[in-house]
């Protein structure tokens, strides 16, 4: 039970933070996260305590990736704009959580950001933001490790390209 | 190398993650291309502003929600347990009564002195303790249905060291009257 708590603690910014730049609205980022801890703790007993972390954040993204399923499929009930079905990140508002603490530089990077396909978008989050290792991301996203750099090179160039293509405002280097 | 190769792998570049050699042909090309030494400023901007968004910590009352739920969680499985160990006990308990009923007889029935020598005969101590590990295995393997990890118990367990303690003490007197009598098989 304490091994589970001291997990929880250690996990709960790694989980939280990956949810909110996912997903548009902070309730549901609070939702996936309390819903990716009593997935780990109904799995407790047959968890590889070594690949907790992994196999948390691998389940919080298939939960944060069935929430944007679901707003995709509802905005498009309603739009019918008829996008990009694989685009499941596309045209998501950065979320106010996200929001609260950003300046002029930060807002245009979190819209680049939310405006990445994935897996583009979760390598980019996990690897610059949230500072995990290219090993420890192709484990999370069952990805090859040279995917993971090709996919987070690709997406930092497409939010240079973006920002370049707007006003420079804020961002100059 | 042309400067749209140079964009291609201007991240690379940054993150130290091109050959030397290439590493070296893309700096001396950046030095000298304004067009370039203005991209890879911008993405250096990119990846430091990116590396500057905040990491954001999860509302306390949900993390208190969700310890919550598992010592909820875990104090239902704890009364489980116990009650799977004590049906266990219960059972081990059968078990050993009626492996003893079996080799010694109804119990107060009247046993002469030439009925021990016989069953002394056809006691085996180690045949009757394999019987119980068999039989405390079976019982494990229906407590493991009911969700109870009692299989770990089982062997090594409380439980299983108790009954065989006791099956232990129930046979001494017997294996005591076998000593007595020489060891040998006795006669017909």
């Amino acid at each position: 039970m304490q091994a589970f708590e001291d997990l929880v603690d250690a996990c709960q910014r790694q989980v939280f933070t990956y949810a909110s730049y996912l997903l548009s609205r902070p309730e549901d980022a609070e939702d996936v996260t309390q819903e990716a801890f009593l997935k780990l703790w109904s799995h407790w007993p047959e968890i590889d305590r070594e690949r907790a972390t992994a196999w948390l954040m691998r389940v919080t993204r298939n939960l944060c990736f069935d929430r944007l399923r679901h707003v995709k499929v509802v905005r498009e009930h309603v739009s019918d704009r008829g996008e990009d079905a694989l685009a499941v990140t596309a045209d998501l508002e950065p979320s106010p959580a996200v929001r609260a603490e950003g300046a002029e530089l930060r807002g245009r990077l979190e819209e680049a950001l939310h405006d990445l396909g994935e897996p583009m978008r979760s390598v980019v989050v996990m690897r610059e933001v949230q500072g995990f290792k290219y090993r420890e991301i192709a484990e999370i996203l069952e990805l090859p490790l040279n995917t993971v750099r090709v996919y987070l090179h690709r997406g930092r160039r497409r939010i240079r390209e973006r920002l370049r293509a707007v006003a420079p405002q804020g961002l100059e280097a | 190398m042309t400067c749209r190769e140079i964009d291609d792998r201007i991240e690379a570049w940054l993150d130290g993650e091109l050959p030397v050699g290439e590493a070296r042909r893309i700096e001396a090309h950046v030095e000298s291309c304004a067009t370039c030494a203005a991209a890879a400023d911008w993405a250096r901007a990119v990846r430091d502003g990116l590396r500057g968004l905040p990491a954001l910590d999860a509302p306390p009352a949900l993390l208190a929600r969700v310890k919550a739920v598992a010592r909820e969680g875990e104090a239902r499985q704890g009364n489980r347990r116990r009650l799977a160990a004590g049906l266990i006990l219960l059972a081990a308990t059968l078990v050993v009564a009626i492996v003893l009923t079996s080799r010694l007889g109804p119990p107060g029935s009247a046993r002469q002195p030439a009925d021990e020598e016989r069953i002394v005969e056809e006691m085996d101590v180690e045949r009757a303790e394999r019987e119980v590990r068999v039989a405390l295995a079976l019982v494990g393997r229906y407590a493991r249905r009911a969700g109870a990890d009692v299989q770990r118990e089982l062997s090594g367990g409380p439980v299983a060291e108790a009954t065989l303690r006791g099956l232990a003490s129930a046979l001494a007197p017997l294996a005591r009257a076998e000593e007595g009598s020489g060891g040998g098989p006795p006669a017909a």
